[in-house]
């Protein structure tokens, strides 16, 4: 049985293929058509889906949608209802694009995709809850869904037994955690939907001298939930989200690109302090009504790695598991396993232990791609390109790492990645001057081997996916400066060897050459591309940027043998 | 004419963004005014509210939904 799971038309449109309840296929829509973020209809990433699996549209059994798209105009006309007169210019912005496409689901599946079948339509944080739980290790666990809003719910806890769902309770729009934070992201002059999480990384440098500024806006009960006083924000009827109100008590809002002063990190570390507080509140409270200690996370909340890096240390729950595409692109993965496991009842079958998910090409396909663009390469051996990548690394250049199939979700675990010398205290600067043109205050992550990461962090589980943040070890952090944070932390990612064999073997071959078994880990895009899906994206990013060489599969490119491209990054590169 | 077509594809494609915007902002003014307008206006005289917008310190904001596993014919439904 093959069920396609399908999220869009709010952020990151994704698709996600199960033959009888495995995944074949996933994979984000803006990686097939380079838009960052892109709410389409994911027609790319669906077509992609059924090559993988070599079948036409009419084999598919079932389509599960993220959402129910009646439920969520009903919340959308309930908010020009209340707000009337307010709000016509967002009535005029969002109605037509309802009416086209997102009312007339069955009709879209039709006109993309030819499929004619049974359409099933999950609950939007039922489809997060299924995309944690589910494909968790778990047979039992506490479920925690947080995010922007989906059709009315903006949070909900529950359980999951087997291949049931139980949501038991929901907090409802306006009162959103993702809303609040999207609005200091939006009056801190970053990109709402995209941006949460440079301010997650500001917040290191900051003091929470606005925590109490910022208690008047929520109001916070013993168990976590919230309320938000809708006197401070505009969202609820306007395209803008801080009202004058917001404004008055935090200053102006910040412009893009200006200087970020002292009083902008306040502002992100205060917030990241009562988003820590809610979270946390809400699990001791979500762990007092289960009694269930494993615990499943979703939602796009639930990228918060700092928060994350704290529930076991702050709360009772000990296991976790969260979705590691945790916004809505999970969603696809979510609905699609809710109804071949819920609802068509069938027994779960898929633990997630990877995410290479989504295109992968032979060396064949890559060859013959080098070989028409007359592209100067050498392929080496399994053994050798993994010294030459190692010792080209440790030399301090910086290496595009192209291999197997792409990430699923929003991070490159080492398919899609570029590598460089954590030793070097200059790295961070030579990768933002020369590839990702990006805000000084952000850093990169490190990849360690799951065996050595003890060593190195105060880490107490595997983290794969790039979803915690932990304290780098007081003693290492002069040796590894170029992944430490300002304030001694790294959002690291452990990689066991059957994880991910080829990137595991370069990272203990650079340890061979530097007693160090980490490098630094970085999406192989520059800033505002989506991370590199093809061969070519891979090569022109290379030619466009300082990345110094590009290894993909066993082919070594380097930069200089090869005459600039066109393609001038700087121009293109943007938020 | 390759290179004279695409330009010409672009400019009749934003001029119909723009026909499209204004047809949008006449049929979209009479829907917002009377459609919703009204209905508001009428509903709120009744005191119904849309959405929760008042401030108030209770002991929980957590609403109870107990969904779990639903009929089959229940996820053929968009609402």
């Amino acid at each position: 049985m093959y069920v396609l799971g399908i999220s869009c038309y709010y952020h990151d449109s994704a698709a996600c293929l199960l033959k009888d309840g495995r995944i074949i296929a996933a994979a984000e829509e803006e990686r097939f058509t380079r838009k960052k973020h892109d709410n389409s209809f994911p027609k790319k990433a669906a077509l992609y889906c059924l090559k993988e699996a070599e079948i036409a549209i009419d084999k598919i059994d079932y389509i599960a949608f993220y959402e129910k798209p009646l439920l969520k105009f009903d919340r959308l006309l309930s908010q020009y209802l209340e707000s009337f007169p307010k709000g016509f210019w967002s009535f005029y912005k969002a109605l037509p694009s309802w009416l086209h496409e997102k009312l007339r689901v069955p009709s879209m599946m039709k006109k993309h995709l030819k499929y004619k079948g049974e359409i099933l339509f999950v609950e939007h944080h039922m489809a997060h809850a299924a995309s944690a739980f589910l494909v968790s290790p778990f047979d039992e666990a506490s479920i925690f869904t947080i995010d922007g809003v989906g059709e009315w719910a903006t949070a909900s806890i529950g359980v999951g037994k087997g291949s049931d769902i139980t949501i038991a309770k929901e907090i409802v729009f306006p009162n959103s955690l993702g809303l609040l934070y999207s609005t200091v992201t939006a009056h801190l002059g970053f990109k709402v939907n995209n941006d949460e999480y440079k301010v997650m990384g500001l917040a290191a440098y900051g003091k929470p001298s606005y925590y109490d500024s910022l208690k008047k806006l929520i109001r916070i009960a013993n168990d976590g939930s919230f309320q938000l006083d809708m006197s401070y924000f505009d969202f609820h009827y306007k395209m803008t989200m801080p009202s004058k109100k917001f404004i008055k008590e935090f200053g102006p809002i910040r412009k893009r690109e200006s200087n970020i002063e002292q009083r902008h990190k306040d502002l992100a570390k205060s917030l990241q302090k009562i988003t820590e507080e809610i979270i946390f509140k809400i699990l001791n409270d979500l762990y007092k009504k289960t009694k269930i200690r494993k615990l499943c996370m979703a939602g796009g909340v639930a990228l918060n790695s700092v928060a994350n890096g704290k529930i076991s240390r702050s709360t009772s729950f000990k296991n976790i598991f969260i979705q590691p595409a945790a916004s809505d692109a999970g969603t696809a993965m979510g609905t699609a396993f809710y109804a071949y496991n819920t609802i068509l009842k069938n027994k779960r079958k898929q633990i997630l232990e990877h995410v290479y998910f989504g295109p992968g090409y032979t060396r064949e396909e890559i060859k013959s791609f080098l070989d028409f663009k007359k592209i100067n390469y050498s392929e080496l051996s399994d053994s050798d390109i993994l010294k030459k990548s190692a010792e080209l690394i440790y030399q301090d250049n910086v290496i595009g790492w192209f291999q197997g199939r792409m990430e699923w979700g929003p991070r490159a675990l080492g398919n899609r990645s570029i590598l460089a010398n954590p030793l070097n205290p200059k790295m961070q600067d030579i990768l933002n001057a020369k590839v990702k043109h990006r805000e000084m205050f952000r850093p990169f992550a490190p990849v360690v081997t799951w065996e050595d990461a003890k060593d190195y962090f105060d880490v107490d589980r595997e983290v794969p996916y790039m979803l915690y943040v932990y304290p780098v070890k007081k003693e290492k952090r002069q040796l590894i400066p170029s992944v430490t944070h300002v304030d001694g932390s790294g959002r690291l990612q452990t990689i066991k060897r059957k994880q991910n064999q080829k990137y595991y073997d370069l990272i203990k071959e650079f340890e061979r050459l530097s007693k160090v078994p980490i490098l630094i880990n970085t999406s192989f895009n520059i800033r505002g591309e989506p991370i590199v899906c093809t061969p070519e994206e891979a090569y022109r990013c290379m030619m466009g940027t300082g990345i110094d060489y590009l290894v993909i599969d066993n082919f070594l490119i380097a930069r200089k043998e090869n005459p600039k491209h066109m393609w001038n990054s700087e121009s293109i590169a943007k938020d | 004419m390759r290179e004279v077509f695409p330009k010409i594809k672009k400019l009749l494609m934003k001029l119909s963004e723009f026909i499209t915007s204004i047809v949008n902002f006449i049929l979209l003014i009479p829907i917002f005014i009377i459609g919703i307008g009204l209905t508001s206006l009428f509903l709120k005289l009744f005191g119904k509210h849309f959405l929760d917008l008042k401030s108030k310190t209770k002991n929980s904001y957590w609403v109870d939904k107990n969904l779990s596993t639903q009929k089959l014919e229940k996820y053929y439904r968009m609402f």
